[in-house]
């Protein structure tokens, strides 16, 4: 049985908080370990922050929805009134460079791919809503 | 919530979630510091992209000045992040 949890969040940075407490709250039934944890706490806070960053038109506040399966967790992240950025289709940072020729920046989404099962993007014309979805397998406790 | 102190053998005490809500104070902690900077990581929870933003600007600094940070106690989790964005390469993590 699939358990959806919703709620919206204001445009801010201080939204990232209860962002996380939220999660706390509908992870609570599963056995989840640290790194686990990390990845879904990681993915929703780069991709809040990028919706920051690159939908600055938008003024409606971010909505996130969990859809707690027995073996997976996925959450969506919706933005409305906005126009589409395709978080798939941003390029890998060199994680190669030394030093003096990196630049703060850029590792968000590079790091969210490699730490979530699947990252998907659509866009809904017709509503102007960006939704980002991402997976994590995790077991509901029996 | 992010707490940043000094500890008794002058290490960086970084403890609870570096996050783009708390890089400044990070940076602010920071910026004080000079030469050889020890952080000690062990109650550090959790770092996304900005709070490695912070690291990387006070690596550059320090180092520009013959300085260096240096990272203890860090964990797995965290460790993967620091792997997966190459600075493991650029910054010295200690063996745990």
């Amino acid at each position: 049985m699939t358990r959806i949890l919703r709620r919206s969040f204001g445009r801010r940075l201080e939204s990232l908080p209860a962002m996380v407490d939220f999660a706390a709250a509908a992870l609570a039934g599963y056995e989840i370990d640290s790194a686990q944890r990390m990845a879904i706490d990681f993915a929703i806070e780069e991709l809040f922050t990028n919706m920051l960053k690159y939908s600055g038109s938008g003024v409606s506040p971010v909505e996130i929805a969990f859809e707690c399966g027995d073996e997976t967790v996925q959450v969506s992240l919706t933005d409305t009134d906005v126009e589409p950025f395709d978080v798939t289709a941003a390029p890998d940072a060199d994680v190669t460079l030394p030093l003096q020729q990196r630049q703060p920046g850029g590792l968000g989404l590079h790091l969210t791919r490699r730490l979530v099962d699947d990252l998907s993007y659509e866009y809904l014309a017709a509503s102007r809503e960006s939704r980002i979805r991402f997976r994590v397998a995790c077991r509901r406790r029996t | 919530m992010l707490t940043m102190d000094s500890g008794p053998d002058g290490s960086v005490l970084i403890s609870g979630r570096l996050d783009a809500a708390q890089a400044a104070t990070a940076q602010a902690f920071l910026d004080h510091r000079a030469g050889r900077v020890e952080g000690d990581c062990t109650r550090l929870e959790y770092i996304s992209s900005a709070g490695l933003g912070v690291l990387l600007k006070t690596q550059k600094r320090l180092m520009a000045s013959g300085g260096g940070l240096r990272l203890r106690g860090v964990s797995r989790h965290v460790r993967d992040i620091f792997v997966y964005s190459g600075f493991d390469q650029i910054i010295e993590i200690a063996a745990e």
